[in-house]
């Protein structure tokens, strides 16, 4: 059934995932005999979210979820839609089947349809067999109109019909994935900026009233800052780079807007979306004034800076909304064909931006539901990176594993999960290799990816080996949490939850050794963002001494791994260890 | 944001929740507490399928042919059991419901050979039965097939049987037989093939073998013993999307020319089929069927005699001119339905809700039963009685479920609705009347004479892309 009345939606929209989550719920509560129920949506995270909260209900219940999807709409063969079919017909009495079919590419439609005509001919079977339970049917919504034709009885059968909307962008922030934030532009070197020579400047061009000098020391400093302070500095350069550009004579509006830039950049890192905006834009109304078109780098940089400006803020504040995710967009797509044009013309000089601006165009897409089409710029982008890569692997690496890990969420979200596993561990091998040299600028980024791993191997059954890659994960992170709590509490919770998850639905124990400090940042888990008192931080590192960050203990093998597999992993991590101490003492 | 909303007390969620699964239980016994023949009641007495069926039966001399049809979830299967149970009162009478789909595949063409071999397979597994015949393998027809095959120097062994049918039928053949009958298109193929010029002795045969039945069981209880056959479930020949039509054409095929094949000689048969067969009814040599009797949805509305121009009354709206006129007695069954499954006025109110409801169901009972269950789910988080706008919510949701037509096909729903006769068009395929009555796109119902409607939770939506339909073809016309 719709939502409430007044809840602003037209009648015959689909449900909000709450909404059908509130009936499906009820229904699981309530149900005692054999039923079938039908939920229509376009967004696999629906039936993700879904399904694990129904999950955890039967199992509070002392009952089971079993998930079924097929790994390819061939019929036949392994992991076809007649093992699916005689996977249901099996039936396992009180059991409730989650029939995952929202997948939007191929031959899916067929897969379907074949589907619903081999179930609805056996559905007695189904009926005894699944006799004190029942089964889930998920598919995309476009199947809705069809079903009843190719299965009436099981159509008629059903107990409850959900048609669900299509996550919010909002949801994502929230979601177990972790989507690497997309800057505007590459990290410079501002974070290494030294506050006290940044004020040294300051006063210098105080002290020779250089207004321009003045500009670029204030956001300097404001960069080099923090907090308040820095806002204070932010400001007070906006208000000069204003004045200078109303005030008569000639000034550097190249110097002008570049400071602009990175002014916008700063607020937008302070949250400050309305300061940020008016930077980007008045350096945008600045670049095309000096150079009299749009065609040009500067302008791209400062449109995605806008983008960066909107939907960073906003999510800062109350999490993205589409008032801010449009805009935004309309700003990343001028950025992109704008690079476009000069990438055409001077490649060398403008893929790694084009690469860039398509991997936020990308995200965008995917914020507003467009996930088929965020599929493909996020594709083209990998496709630039590894080019970039293979020329430059030092330069662009981390770029390729971003987008890589943005391209596992997208083909996660178009239900894709063999895919977005395999990219995604292309992705984590990438970070493997940059932690090693760089241990401390890429270690978070690894376990934060390494989440992502361990929940598309979730989600494709295998949990020993989705357990190993979070416990990995929560095992790299944990320091680093203790060391800088708010920039690494989500990555930790995410890791945390989902490692408890995984033992306690299927079985797949949290190692000895994390336990502990699992159930401790659980125990906290209870805002978001999660505070975390001195106690807390003192018991955390408690754990971290007691468990090296360069040992980190092994976890047990998996048990479906063969012997050889797990006797080379070793081999290789023994040799590893030699080459760095080798490395050292070369050193 | 969503408004916050009072808990619903524990003791209102269980009376929802026995509510709920009341109204979700799919098929009562006949003899459950909770059943309510509807057509015990006096306005509706007249189309009691299970009474008009038996009659048939009782009055008839030595055999009897009958169809019987009905849409998903009217309650044919509940009504068989009846007919059954009626039947049976009289121990003369020995009645077996076949279940066709265990034996043919519900998604081929069908022929009258695999047809006969179906069922003379259900006909003896259904006989072997301690209480009627009893599980004699040498009883079973599936070797008895075998051996009439040979006798027909019909090389067994190319149809795959040799290997597995010993000179003695054996139960391994049977289900050898039975397996590849449903389940293998080249053996079904094949069969068709070798017997090309022995269907007319294969029906002999098959009719031998049903009178062999009924003098075992003569022998056994008495000859005054009749043997009554119900073929379930043969309206479920729908094929695929691949080849419905083909399907289609071929059932129709089946009880057009092949009627005499389908009268065994001495035995009672009643075959259930598709609703759409309705539409051929006058041209399936209808004397060779002793009777055709349908479930029509309940008859909430009455159609005025000029026809068509009939809009659902909206709730709270007095009727107008040219609005649905209610169907009272229609209603008042439906009540009694409901109500034996859970208690109607503290869930909804009052019994005008309700009423609007049923309206809305078209007659359609398990429809108005989801519909009833569905509103139960949302009292669980809001209480009782549903408000009126989560009624109409509920209504709302409910249409999505049947809008899945073209705006052409609106065109034809609509003359429909407004003829209340199916076939007002000959472009119009067996297999889109069988799609849309199967879907209850459509629905039957009784009035005097048969009549058809467009589920009225769509008409305005019909109406809507009938005239979009139209108003497109006016514009591309020159």
């Amino acid at each position: 059934m719709a939502g409430g009345p007044g809840e602003g939606r037209a009648l015959t929209d689909p449900l909000a995932v709450e909404q059908a989550w509130e009936r499906l719920t009820t229904h699981l509560e309530w149900a005692n005999q054999f039923w079938l129920l039908f939920v229509f949506t376009d967004d696999p995270r629906v039936v993700d979210l879904l399904r694990s909260r129904a999950q955890a209900q039967l199992e509070g219940m002392g009952r089971s979820l079993v998930e079924m999807r097929p790994s390819t709409p061939e019929f036949e063969g392994l992991g076809g839609i007649d093992g699916l079919v005689g996977e249901l017909v099996e039936g396992r009495h009180d059991a409730v089947a989650w029939v995952d079919l929202v997948r939007h590419d191929g031959e899916w439609d067929k897969a379907w349809e074949r589907l619903c005509m081999q179930l609805n001919q056996r559905r007695e079977l189904l009926r005894q067999r699944w006799a004190g339970g029942g089964i889930v049917f998920s598919t995309t919504l476009d199947r809705l109109d069809a079903t009843p034709t190719m299965a009436p009885d099981l159509w008629t059968f059903r107990a409850l019909l959900l048609r669900v909307a299509t996550l919010p962008a909002e949801v994502v922030p929230e979601s177990v994935f972790e989507r690497f934030e997309a800057e505007a532009q590459p990290q410079d070197a501002r974070k290494d900026r030294d506050v006290e020579l940044a004020r040294q400047a300051v006063a210098r061009a105080r002290r020779r009233s250089d207004e321009i000098g003045l500009l670029e020391g204030l956001t300097a400093l404001a960069e080099a800052t923090r907090a308040n302070e820095s806002l204070v500095h932010a400001r007070e350069a906006q208000g000069l780079a204003k004045r200078l550009l109303d005030g008569p004579g000639e000034q550097p509006r190249e110097r002008i807007a570049a400071c602009l830039v990175r002014l916008g950049r700063v607020f937008v890192d302070a949250g400050e979306r309305g300061e940020a905006g008016a930077c980007y834009r008045g350096c945008l109304d600045l670049l095309v004034a000096i150079h009299g078109t749009r065609e040009r780098p500067e302008v791209a940089a400062a449109l995605m800076g806008l983008a960066d400006a909107y939907v960073r803020a906003d999510r800062d504040v109350s999490g993205y909304s589409l008032a801010v995710q449009e805009p935004a967009l309309r700003a990343t797509q001028e950025a992109v064909e704008i690079l476009r044009g000069l990438a055409s013309a001077q490649p060398d000089s403008h893929l790694p931006e084009l690469a860039r601006a398509l991997w936020h165009l990308g995200i965008r897409l995917s914020s507003l539901g467009r996930r088929e089409e965020a599929l493909a710029v996020t594709q083209e982008a990998v496709a630039i990176q590894r080019k970039l890569a293979e020329a430059r692997p030092d330069a662009f690496l981390p770029d390729l594993a971003k987008v890589l890990n943005s391209l596992g969420v997208d083909l996660s979200s178009l239900g894709r999960r063999e895919e977005a596993l395999a990219v995604t561990q292309e992705g984590v091998e990438i970070r493997r290799k940059l932690a090693e040299a760089r241990p401390d600028a890429f270690l978070p980024d690894l376990a934060s990816a390494l989440n992502n791993l361990g929940i598309y191997h979730a989600n494709l059954g295998l949990h020993l080996q989705a357990r190993d890659h979070l416990a990995e994960g929560f095992r790299i992170i944990l320091p680093f949490f203790v060391e800088l709590p708010a920039a690494h509490a989500e990555t930790t919770t995410k890791l945390a939850r989902a490692l408890r998850r995984q033992q306690d639905a299927h079985g797949a124990a949290i190692p000895d050794a994390l336990a502990p400090a699992v159930a401790h940042v659980l125990d906290r888990d209870q805002t978001e963002p999660p505070s975390w008192s001195e106690a807390d931080l003192e018991r955390a590192w408690s754990f971290v001494s007691a468990n090296s960050r360069a040992e980190p203990a092994p976890l047990e093998p998996e048990v479906a791994e063969p012997r050889w597999v797990f006797a080379v992993r070793w081999a290789v991590i023994l040799v590893v260890v030699v080459v760095v101490i080798l490395a050292m003492r070369m050193l | 944001m969503t408004p916050v909303r009072a808990p619903v007390d524990q003791a209102t969620r269980a009376q929802l929740k026995l509510a709920y699964q009341a109204l979700l239980e799919v098929e009562l016994a006949w003899d459950d507490p909770r059943y309510v023949e509807l057509f015990e009641d006096p306005a509706l007495a007249s189309v009691n399928p299970a009474v008009r069926m038996a009659e048939c039966i009782q009055f008839s001399s030595s055999e009897s042919v009958q169809l019987f049809s009905g849409h998903r979830g009217t309650g044919k299967s509940t009504q068989l059991r009846q007919l059954k149970h009626r039947l049976e009162l009289d121990p003369t009478y020995k009645v077996v419901i076949c279940d066709m789909e265990k034996y043919l595949p519900m998604t081929d063409e069908i022929e009258v050979v695999d047809f006969l071999l179906g069922a003379a397979g259900a006909l003896s597994e259904a006989l072997a039965i301690p209480e009627l015949l009893g599980a004699d393998p040498t009883h079973a027809y599936w070797g008895r097939f075998v051996s009439w095959l040979r006798g027909q120097r019909i090389d067994v062994e190319e149809l795959g049987l040799g290997a597995k049918a010993p000179v003695a039928p054996e139960v391994e053949v049977g289900a050898n037989i039975k397996v590849s009958l449903k389940y293998d298109a080249d053996f079904r193929t094949q069969v068709r093939e070798r017997m090309r010029l022995h269907v007319g002795a294969f029906r002999t045969e098959v009719h031998d073998f049903a009178q062999d039945c009924l003098k075992r069981l003569r022998k056994r209880f008495g000859e005054d013993t009749q043997l009554v056959v119900i073929f379930d479930s043969i309206e479920h020949l729908r094929g695929t999307t691949l080849n419905p039509k083909e399907v289609a054409h071929s059932v129709e095929q089946l009880f057009r020319g092949h009627a005499e094949a389908l009268r065994f000689p001495y035995v009672h048969t009643v075959f259930t089929v598709p609703p759409w067969l309705r539409l051929q009814y006058a041209g399936i040599a209808s004397d060779k069927f002793d009777n055709y009797c349908w479930i029509p949805c309940v008859k909430v509305r009455t159609q005025p005699p000029e026809l068509g121009g009939e809009v659902l009354a909206q709730p709270g709206r007095a009727a107008e001119v040219g609005a649905t006129v209610p169907n009272q007695a229609g209603l008042d069954g439906l009540w009694r339905v409901a109500d034996k499954r859970g208690d109607m006025l503290w869930l909804l109110g009052d019994r005008a809700a309700f009423d609007e409801l049923a309206l809305v169901s078209g007659g359609y009972l398990r429809g108005l039963l989801r519909l009833l269950a569905d509103l139960a789910l949302d009292a669980g988080s809001r209480g009782v009685p549903v408000a009126a706008d989560r009624r109409r919510l509920a209504i709302d949701e409910l249409r999505n479920a049947y809008v899945g037509f073209s705006n052409r096909e609106a065109v034809w729903l609509q003359a429909i609705e407004a003829t209340g006769k199916l076939d007002i068009d000959d472009s119009v395929d067996p297999y889109t009347v069988a799609r849309f009555l199967d879907t209850h796109v459509l629905l039957g119902y009784r009035n005097g004479r048969d009549w058809y409607g467009v589920h009225p939770v769509i008409r305005e939506e019909v109406a809507r892309r009938a005239a979009a339909w139209q108003a497109a073809q006016a514009k591309a016309e020159p």
